[in-house]
């Protein structure tokens, strides 16, 4: 029995096959959820960057080059380009959100799931607070090697910068949310997360 | 017992209704339009990828709408609010090296000594350098990578401890676009205007949880000038520069080589260790 194709050849078969596709989002969808789970305050929000995530992705499979990293920091870095913006967007009445709903996929159900997913992805209040504090930049570096568990090079993908760049920001992010949690009383023995420990 | 539909199941389903074949450079999100494809899901999608760095652009992610120049150079009255009007300068300045000077404090009074770092970044193209300072104010890391004009970013990391300067390349990653250096703003007021280094500035309290964030944006271009933050976990300070994109400031996203520094040439991409690892030529 020939072994399960690895992402990659997924996204790549995708172009030409549905059923590729299919596997390749059932695959993803869970961790681009989470992903956002963690950054939307709400479910709606939820419901439509994920489905925006994967129209764009759907889009984009004819330019999808396994050269520069794997489907899973490709997916993540659409994610946070269409999160980005849709902060942007807010305040505005845009055309574009009034269209695209992923929202009006949800039922009940869904939302009570949601919001449990948001609710479970929250960190711990004082690790919260600490990380809230960190430049943008630098707070999006611990997320996605922490909780997202993205590797320094993935999740330099994930952003399109150099993987230098990234480690030179994650190690100074560490430093920073060290000295605030250090500054907060806070313990400073590894903080696990749900996936990892966020001072690896 | 049937397993409940879920909102990504019901996702998947409208997903699959849109496919279609879609050849290597194929696939092109701005080749289509909303109508020609049908579906509101799509043509949504259509409209949010237009949003996003595109394939052909700088890649810094431009509002398809039209708006007025931030600095109102159209004889229009913007009347957008003033964090939307912040978001599309930044969003604009495309030909610019931006240029980040930070001191971060442990307390929030700044009653410790505070610690510098640097960064610049191309928001044109791909290009990005990030210096971090010791306490005595000397540099700990100097690491810079700009994309030349034949397909090629050159990398350059200064380690400090060893004296030696490692230098590679690598071809440029297409659709790289900068970074800002600064996140859009949230939810900005206006409370007055002061002059910082002789510009005047608009002064901001921007409205995000915990950070007592303020914000000082040139008044002509609105683009940043200072940003400040404090709060339980200590405080920050940067100031930006928002540099012609010239070669003399290009210049600036790659480290100079200290006099007496050896310098390595690497012919391999440093993997996924990073800077850990271009740090110690010697083990290649």
């Amino acid at each position: 029995m020939p072994p399960p194709p690895t992402d990659t050849q997924l996204a790549i078969g995708a172009r030409d096959d549905p059923e590729q596709f299919a596997e390749l989002y059932r695959r993803t969808v869970d961790t681009i959820v989470g992903y956002l789970a963690r950054r939307c305050a709400n479910p709606e929000d939820v419901a439509d960057i994920t489905a925006t995530t994967y129209v764009i992705a759907l889009e984009s499979l004819g330019s999808f080059d396994p050269e520069r990293g794997r489907p899973v920091p490709w997916l993540l870095g659409i994610a946070g380009r269409v999160l980005a913006n849709q902060q942007r967007r807010t305040g505005r009445a845009s055309a574009a959100s009034a269209r695209l709903r992923g929202r009006r996929l949800l039922d009940a159900a869904d939302f009570e799931r949601l919001e449990d997913r948001i609710d479970a992805e929250r960190l711990a209040p004082h690790l919260a607070t600490a990380i809230e504090g960190l430049s943008p930049a630098h707070r999006e570096a611990v997320l996605l090697t922490s909780a997202d568990g993205l590797s320094p090079a993935d999740a330099a993908r994930a952003l399109g910068i150099h993987p230098a760049a990234f480690r030179v920001r994650l190690h100074r992010a560490r430093k920073a949310l060290q000295q605030r949690l250090g500054a907060e009383g806070a313990p400073t023995a590894p903080l696990r997360t749900h996936n990892g420990d966020l001072f690896a | 017992m049937t397993k409940h539909e879920t909102f990504e199941d019901r996702l998947l389903g409208n997903l699959l209704d849109e496919w279609s074949p879609a050849g290597p450079g194929k696939a092109t999100h701005r080749g289509r339009t909303a109508a020609a494809v049908g579906g509101p899901l799509l043509a949504a999608g259509v409209v949010g990828a237009l949003l996003l760095p595109s394939a052909h652009s700088d890649g810094r992610g431009v509002a398809t709408t039209a708006a007025p120049a931030a600095n109102g150079s159209t004889g229009t009255v913007d009347v957008r609010p003033i964090t939307d009007r912040v978001n599309d300068a930044m969003a604009k300045a495309h030909d610019v090296i931006i240029h980040a000077d930070q001191t971060t404090w442990a307390h929030e009074d700044r009653s410790d000594r505070g610690t510098r770092s640097e960064m610049w970044s191309d928001a044109a193209g791909f290009g990005f350098r990030d210096i971090e300072y010791g306490a005595d104010g000397h540099k700990v890391v100097d690491a810079g990578s700009m994309a030349g004009t034949e397909g090629t970013t050159q990398h350059r990391s200064v380690d400090i401890g060893s004296r030696t300067v490692t230098e590679w390349s690598t071809p440029t990653p297409p659709n790289r676009g900068g970074e800002t250096l600064i996140g859009d703003l949230r939810d900005a007021r206006p409370v007055g205007t002061e002059t910082i280094d002789g510009v005047t500035t608009t002064h901001l309290l921007d409205g995000e949880p915990g950070m007592n964030r303020e914000i000082w944006v040139d008044a002509s271009s609105l683009l940043p000038v200072r940003m400040t933050a404090h709060g339980t976990w200590g405080a920050y300070r940067i100031d930006y520069d928002w540099l012609a994109r010239t070669d003399a400031n290009r210049a600036q996203l790659l480290p100079v080589a200290p006099d007496g520094y050896r310098v390595v040439q690497r012919t391999s991409v440093p993997d996924a260790r990073g800077l850990a690892e271009q740090q110690d030529p010697g083990t290649k």
